[in-house]
């Protein structure tokens, strides 16, 4: 793999990484703020976006991997190279079609993994955003969207190349 | 038997002397191990004719004497769900207990995915529990964790119990039709009072006294006024001590100020109206347990103060009052290095400490008695140390 390649690749996954955690953050403070309306809470749009941008700072990517972003990175970052196992895989089984699906699979697979594991060792939901189906699936979509587009920045890589 | 190893002694020692800010009553203070070998005391009672009796979240019920001396494990004591935070918790006697002999226990019940704060009231007859009836149980919830526990009796004679939410049902706290995250109101028969305020209300739960708690596990009455305390165990942060009056609403989780976990926030709102600020709060948290607030005759330079048990936080906080005003601050025990429980004051105007553990030692669990130097005589069989 040349240079020029593996730093297009390391780009998407900064790239994919980044959406995801945004889109994540966002759909679980979203999530948190729809249950206290539920029960009564009056949220302005300006509490919500004040809100939205504190837990985008509060739950980012850090040195400390137990951090949600930080959690985020590392599943997909393990999850991203095993899709693109999967793809090279289809391509020889001849079933190339499924190839467009893997990322955002894995995508939606890591997330899901980094929620069950916290709630096996802490036996709460360690992030209360992905509580319930709405949480659950919101976080899900996070996962999907930077399967997404890191498949679409690799596959464009791949067409330049 | 009580203390007669000299290591709590040497622990003890150094409270003070190392604490170096400590206050002039501080340094009147005696500090002597009344009782040990615990493993996770949750509650304790002190009873009218000078016993005690002794929870312990993991194992059971114990009678303790006057000089703090093992007299009895209780038996029958309804087994609870020790997991995590469950277990059995706190342990309380009917104001007429001299005649009666009727105690209250909160405790645990159910399994992992089906678990409840339960309220069982029993007849204390020869060591053991007879006529054990279940007179209060939340609804279940599938975590083991956030019960509250904590039981009181107000001067009215009506039992207060104070409940969790359960951690991920924290909205439940806010809901009228749930049992979760609330102080709750009984009469000592387990039946809902009257005048309880959401009596009568369509899809409320009427034994509701006030909602909007997180992990209650501190209650106290205040024995001069008659006003209620609770101590709030917050997230990150928004530790908090409230007083609790009926049908207040003490705004968890939408007003806290306290931020989750992962960093994120709980709500956008640290307060809200129609809802209660707390006396006082600890940011960062502290841990907060049980609380009491002092009334006697031994140290009357801490009337009407509030001390509060910090686990997390190992030390005893006295928050100083003036009035309603909160005047100042002290941490008390730092050099202990424990996990502190529960706070009681007894008659005599001695304050009681409930030590659930001292760093990792197994049965590490103490009670504390703390009284005046120049006060009354040693209790028989009891170490004392003059600070």
């Amino acid at each position: 793999m040349s240079v020029h390649r593996s730093i297009r690749i390391l780009f998407a996954f900064v790239a994919a990484a980044f959406v995801g955690y945004v889109v994540a953050s966002v759909l679980f403070t979203t999530v948190n703020l729809i249950r206290l309306s539920e029960v009564g809470a009056e949220i302005s749009l300006t509490d919500a976006v004040r809100t939205i941008w504190f837990d985008l700072r509060g739950m980012a990517p850090s040195f400390i991997w137990t951090q949600y972003g930080s959690l985020i990175v590392i599943g997909l970052a393990i999850a991203f190279p095993v899709a693109a196992l999967l793809r090279h895989l289809a391509v020889i089984a001849n079933v190339a079609s499924i190839g467009p699906w893997l990322y955002p699979l894995a995508g939606v697979v890591a997330i899901v993994m980094i929620l069950v594991l916290s709630y096996q060792e802490y036996e709460v939901y360690a992030f209360a955003g992905a509580r319930g189906w709405l949480g659950g699936l919101a976080q899900c979509f996070a996962g999907a969207c930077a399967g997404y587009l890191f498949q679409v920045l690799t596959s464009r890589s791949e067409a330049r190349s | 038997m009580i203390p007669t190893c000299s290591r709590p002694l040497a622990v003890l020692a150094s409270l003070f002397v190392a604490g170096g800010a400590a206050s002039d009553t501080s340094r009147e203070m005696q500090v002597e191990v009344f009782a040990q070998d615990f493993d996770a005391p949750w509650g304790l009672e002190l009873l009218p004719d000078g016993r005690a009796l002794v929870t312990e979240r993991t194992a059971g019920l114990t009678l303790l004497a006057a000089d703090g001396s093992r007299l009895a494990t209780i038996e029958n004591v309804p087994r609870s769900f020790v997991k995590l935070q469950g277990g059995l918790f706190d342990v309380v006697a009917h104001p007429q207990f001299a005649t009666n002999a009727t105690i209250y226990l909160s405790l645990a019940h159910g399994s992992q995915k089906h678990n409840t704060t339960r309220v069982v009231r029993a007849v204390l007859r020869d060591n053991a529990l007879v006529d054990v009836t279940v007179i209060f149980d939340t609804e279940p919830k599938g975590t083991a964790v956030h019960y509250g526990g904590r039981l009181a009796f107000m001067q009215d004679g009506t039992l207060l119990v104070t409940t969790g939410e359960g951690a991920d049902y924290r909205e439940h706290a806010q809901r009228l039709d749930s049992l979760l995250g609330k102080v709750i109101r009984l009469d000592d028969d387990g039946t809902v009072p009257a005048d309880n305020p959401f009596v009568g209300r369509p899809n409320a739960e009427p034994a509701i006294w006030t909602l909007g708690h997180r992990n209650p596990q501190g209650l106290a009455i205040d024995a001069k006024t008659g006003l209620v305390y609770a101590a709030e165990h917050g997230p990150r942060g928004g530790d908090e001590v409230n007083r609790i009056e009926r049908q207040a609403n003490y705004g968890w989780p939408i007003a806290t100020h306290g931020i989750d976990y992962p960093g994120s926030r709980i709500s956008p709102f640290d307060s809200y109206p129609g809802m209660r600020e707390p006396v006082v709060y600890w940011t960062p948290s502290i841990g907060l347990s049980g609380v009491a607030v002092y009334r006697g005759a031994m140290f009357p330079e801490w009337d009407g103060d509030i001390f509060v048990a910090s686990l997390g936080g190992k030390h005893v906080a006295r928050v100083q009052m003036k009035g309603d005003t909160v005047v100042g601050r002290e941490r008390l025990f730092e050099q202990m290095q424990a996990r502190f429980r529960q706070i009681e004051v007894g008659p005599d105007g001695a304050l009681y400490i409930v030590v659930e553990s001292i760093g990792d030692r197994p049965r590490s669990g103490q009670i504390l008695r703390i009284t005046r130097s120049t006060g009354l005589p040693p209790a028989a069989n009891s170490s004392r140390l003059s600070m």
